[in-house]
């Protein structure tokens, strides 16, 4: 597409600079929210919190620049910190940085290939499932900061969440996540308690991140480490963005493009790992905090990542004495915010067999820690689902003309290998008949296991002595008979095959 | 004389008194009333993320329904999302109105920084005639 340069510049104001007041204000609500994001998820991956700020700034600014879809927020996350923890254990963290660059190589490849359009094979049960396994899983990580804590950590936590959840009441004016964050510092610091900080976690960044390869040999073997990681990272990452980006949609009512954001991740991972950070994407939570503050372009995603930085290299020193519980706190409402709610009421009121497949994803990705597994089983077990679904809808009648005559069974439905079974049911094959007549005008045949049950009935009702005439097949299925039906074959027996 | 009018209403009283003046004065023309409905509340008010376009047109629903209530039988009522400014433009702009009437709240000091004033950006921008008004108009 040639774009004339006046729609060009037309099009670059559209999307950053239509709406400057509100994105610039939302853009720094959700930087302050970003901060004890980055460094509790750093901490889920098990690497300094320097690595999760680094990244959620530089995902941030390259996926406002390169991303599809305006005012959504991305950045390090949960869902792919968890994938991440075994990699970082076993191997350390240069593996980490080289796992993040491959992961975006296989994003960008993913958008080239225009992978986006198959988000819908994903059902909405599944990512039902994936929202809330994420939610627990970030819920749970939030656990072990309670073991072995002082038990000064319990009123610190509901403290912050009262805080979190009361002060909207009286005003909306600054984030209360932040004001419980900067309430629970000054009171720990001047009670001088001992519980952990942020300070106690890790590193924290001193100075703008800088462009380095990571520290691993480039070989065969060091692919073979990584991609196992950068694989499923890879799929979690598109399927958290491209959702996150359908939700940031339908808010707003309007549309992004799903093959540039995956490209766009894709590269804001390259970068990442280039700069020390790890592997991230679209965060839902943030994203809809950014729109309910007032964000349209993608400006305020640039804003969000940029002011992170500066605050964590300005306030550094601040940053650093805030006490775990706070942040521990804020990461129980992100899991709040995070889970379906809608979800509970609605297992009343769903088929069973798509509460199954929603539980079914969460159970896997509870035992497994791993998002990537819970979709698989999640979309399986919907196949599952569907086909004997479709499978009931096949159905055979039929009538006879005179007795001993002439029988036309008509079969209405979906002809494959799931059906095949009920649909053989509707046949009796040892009728004493001079014709039978198969009126495939309303049925469809899909497979070669579909062409193998006709076969069988041909052959069963020829074996009889019955004349077999085929009619109202339509081209498709002509065209599978034509390839793979053997009735008419020389030597072909009833119960050859089957 | 005009024949389309555009109503944009946030149900506040201001919005009423612009309803009333434009009932009372232009009898005879084509009104529409129009409320935008701002992604800032879907998204503060959602519960179901996987759900979020059933939520929006849920809202969209009851909104129109509200407008509905308030519309006479030969107004017609419309429900658009978007931020408030471009979309009574791009409304005006694509059914054709020839005059926007509206009410401002008349907010003043740091709640019309916070808030700026629609009524005064429209007037700004609109290519047509813009006629506001007081909700504290008798």
């Amino acid at each position: 597409m040639v774009q004339t340069p006046s729609t060009f510049v037309h099009r670059l104001r559209a999307e950053w600079l239509s709406n400057v007041r509100g994105d610039l204000l939302a853009g720094l609500v959700v930087a302050l929210a970003l901060i004890p994001e980055a460094i509790g998820f750093s901490i889920v991956a098990g690497v300094d919190p320097k690595v999760g700020l680094y990244a959620s700034f530089s995902i941030a600014v390259v996926a406002a620049i390169a991303g599809g879809r305006p005012a959504m927020i991305s950045g390090a996350t949960g869902a792919m910190a968890l994938l991440m923890v075994t990699l970082v254990a076993d191997h350390g963290l240069p593996y980490l940085f080289a796992a993040t660059i491959v992961t975006g190589l296989l994003q960008v490849v993913f958008g080239l290939l225009r992978l986006g359009r198959y988000m819908r094979f994903v059902p909405k049960a599944v990512m039902v499932g994936f929202v809330n396994a994420l939610a627990i899983l970030i819920f749970l990580a939030q656990v072990e900061h309670f073991s072995g804590a002082p038990l000064a950590i319990y009123p610190l936590v509901l403290a912050g969440l009262a805080i979190i959840y009361l002060l909207p009441r009286l005003t909306t004016a600054v984030p209360a996540p932040l004001v419980a964050i900067v309430a629970l510092t000054l009171v720990t610091v001047f009670a001088g308690s001992p519980l952990a900080t942020v300070g106690d976690m890790g590193e924290l960044p001193s100075a703008l991140p800088f462009f380095a390869l990571p520290q691993v040999p480039f070989t065969l073997e060091t692919l073979t480490i990584v991609l196992p990681y950068a694989f499923p990272l890879a799929l979690v990452g598109l399927i958290e963005s491209l959702l996150t980006a359908n939700i940031v949609d339908d808010l707003t009512d309007t549309e992004s493009d799903k093959n540039r954001e995956a490209r766009g991740q894709g590269l804001a991972n390259v970068v990442t790992g280039c700069f020390g950070g790890m592997a991230g994407c679209a965060m839902i939570g943030q994203s809809i905090i950014n729109v309910g503050s007032g964000a349209r372009t993608r400006l305020s995603t640039l804003v969000a990542g940029v002011f992170l930085l500066a605050m964590i290299l300005l306030l550094g020193d601040l940053v650093r004495i805030i006490p775990m519980g706070a942040l521990v706190a804020v990461m129980i409402m992100v899991s709040i915010n995070t889970f379906d709610w809608g979800s509970l009421p609605g297992m009343l009121r769903h088929p069973k067999s798509e509460t199954i497949v929603m539980i079914g994803t969460v159970g896997v990705v509870l035992v497994t820690h791993n998002l990537a597994l819970g979709v698989g089983v999640g979309v399986t077990l919907s196949l599952l689902f569907f086909s004997r679904k479709i499978a009931k809808l096949v159905e055979v009648t039929s009538h006879l003309d005179v007795p001993g005559g002439t029988r036309t069974y008509r079969i209405a439905g979906q002809v494959f290998f799931v059906s095949t079974e009920a649909f053989l049911s509707g046949f009796d094959t040892n009728e004493r008949l001079e014709e039978v007549v198969l009126d495939l005008t309303a049925a469809h045949l899909w497979d070669a296991t579909a062409i193998a049950a006709i076969d069988k009935l041909v052959l069963r009702f020829r074996a009889r002595g019955t004349r077999v005439t085929l009619r109202g097949v339509n081209d498709e299925g002509a065209a599978l008979l034509d390839k793979l039906a053997v009735h008419d074959r020389p030597g072909a027996r009833a119960g050859g095959h089957g | 004389m005009f024949v389309k009018i555009l109503l944009p209403t946030d149900f506040s009283p201001s919005s009423e008194a612009a309803m009333r003046l434009a009932r009372e004065h232009f009898p005879a023309a084509e009104r529409c009333l129009l409320h935008v409905l701002d992604p800032k509340r879907i998204a503060n008010e959602l519960a179901s993320p996987v759900s979020s376009k059933d939520e929006r047109d849920a809202m969209e629903r009851e909104i129109l329904e509200q407008l509905r209530a308030v519309a006479r039988p030969d107004e017609a009522a419309v429900v658009r999302v978007g931020t408030a400014v471009e979309t009574i433009l791009a409304q005006a702009e694509g059914w054709g109105a020839d005059l926007i009437v509206m009410g401002t709240h008349g907010r003043t000091g740091v709640a019309h920084f916070m808030n700026g004033s629609v009524a005064e950006r429209v007037v700004r921008l609109a290519r047509g005639p813009v006629l506001i008004t007081h909700e504290n108009r008798p």
